[in-house]
């Protein structure tokens, strides 16, 4: 178990005559660079993301958010990065219309729906620390970029599949900084609960929010699926925010905005 | 303007993580000499070792770091587990790694740099059509991505063991 969190970081490449270290046959010495803003940024993403597990995780019971959730802490004995998360949870609820709602979980206040996404931009924000002209982070289906991938480039981002882990329904484009997140009831079951019936969400098997926030993203992409899709238009009314929902039936409805450049597998 | 691109993949809420990145461009036609760095002591040293500035603690495990570097700069370190104290950790293979679909490849003739989905868990990334990016990145693939075939040599770096020029 574990989200798996890819990056990726565009770095203007050295061009070289020798190999490095001058010994025989470019064997290096021991020691490297270790000022590399590159690999430094990495590092610091790596640990961006392993404190954000452990402030926020909900299965480990020792964690701030664990403690928080069964009243051992109040809010002020907690990191304050708690605080802000759950801030950017009040702020989701209603731009979600209400069908993100950390406060109506099982187990009392749970994040979980925008930690993930808010944790890759902070291994983001780390990454583009290195003055790299562009990054990306994947954190387990939900991606945030920053820059071009190469000069003049969209990012281009394939959407999941649902029915299918080897296909994709299309590819989305984004011109400098963006953010994509996927929510869908495909990989665990059906895991979002309608915060209306406290039944789980059936009608649609995957949503998927593009915007510049990730932390929103997610979290919007999870309260569309909760929805059912009825939060669609709420969400899209969100400004710079797009989606795309697709249903038990194989059904897709894209809002205006989605940034769709190809389409491979429209169906319904 | 040329560009390596680092890729890696770790797993973070599971706390289990694999990663490995690589520089991939035409720069990297001269092959990289390679240095290994392991550390056994924890993850304190192993952030040490790749370079920053910020000590990590809480015992997650042990990180190995293979650093690949080009005129004394690092271009890529190849491949670093963290061997988790606990029940969750990922070791992704290329036996898990799917086959990827044509239909991307064939998206336009152009490349895809990443897939969103609900990939949750790290048996779930194994096998999703992101770790056949990221297993593409690490063993030369060019550009991080698929379908480019722009035929940069990247650098393999997830089998280990120093290049010779």
């Amino acid at each position: 178990m574990g989200t798996v969190v890819s990056l990726s970081l565009a770095a203007e490449a050295t061009t070289t005559e020798e190999p490095w270290g001058g010994g025989a046959g470019g064997s290096g010495p021991a020691g490297f660079a270790p000022d590399d803003p590159a690999t430094v940024a990495l590092a610091r993403a790596i640990i961006a993301l392993h404190e954000a597990d452990r402030v926020f995780s909900t299965w480990q019971p020792r964690s701030p958010m664990s403690r928080l959730r069964r009243g051992e802490i109040e809010l002020s004995e907690a990191p304050p990065e708690v605080a802000e998360v759950l801030d950017l949870c009040r702020r989701a609820r209603d731009a979600s219309g209400g069908w993100f709602d950390p406060w109506r979980m099982p187990g009392g206040v749970d994040p979980t729906g925008l930690v993930k996404g808010w944790a890759a931009e902070r291994a983001l924000a780390a990454l583009r620390g290195s003055g790299a002209p562009a990054g990306m982070v994947n954190a387990g289906g939900d991606i945030a970029v920053f820059g071009e991938p190469a000069p003049g480039e969209p990012w281009r981002i394939g959407i999941q599949d649902p029915r299918r882990e080897d296909c994709v329904l299309c590819v989305v484009e984004f011109t400098g900084d963006g953010a994509v997140a996927t929510s869908g009831t495909y990989q665990r079951g059906f895991h979002v609960v309608d915060p209306e019936t406290e039944a789980p969400a059936r009608e649609l098997i995957a949503a998927t929010v593009a915007g510049p926030s990730l932390a929103f993203a997610d979290a919007l992409a999870t309260g569309l699926l909760a929805s059912g899709g009825q939060a669609l238009e709420r969400v899209a009314a969100n400004d710079g925010y797009s989606a795309l929902i697709v249903g038990a039936d194989g059904r897709m409805r894209a809002t205006p905005g989605f940034p769709v450049a190809v389409e491979l597998a429209l169906a319904g | 303007m040329r560009r390596s691109a680092i890729v890696l993949a770790a797993t973070a809420a599971g706390l289990g993580f694999v990663l490995a990145y690589h520089p991939s461009g035409g720069a990297n036609a001269a092959l990289p000499a390679s240095v290994a760095a392991s550390s056994k002591s924890g993850v304190g040293a192993g952030v040490t070792a790749v370079g920053s500035d910020q000590p990590l603690q809480g015992g997650l495990g042990d990180l190995q770091v293979r650093v690949s570097a080009q005129n004394g700069k690092i271009t890529s370190v190849g491949m670093a587990t963290l061997n988790v104290h606990g029940p969750q950790s990922a070791q992704i293979t290329g036996s898990v790694i799917p086959q990827l679909n044509q239909q991307v490849v064939a998206s336009n003739g152009r490349s895809i740099h990443a897939v969103s989905g609900a990939t949750y868990t790290s048996q779930a990334y194994a096998r999703s059509l992101q770790a056949a990016l990221d297993k593409i990145a690490t063993t030369g693939g060019s550009n991080a991505a698929l379908g480019t075939g722009n035929g940069n040599g990247g650098v393999a770096v997830t089998g280990g063991g120093g290049h010779d020029d």
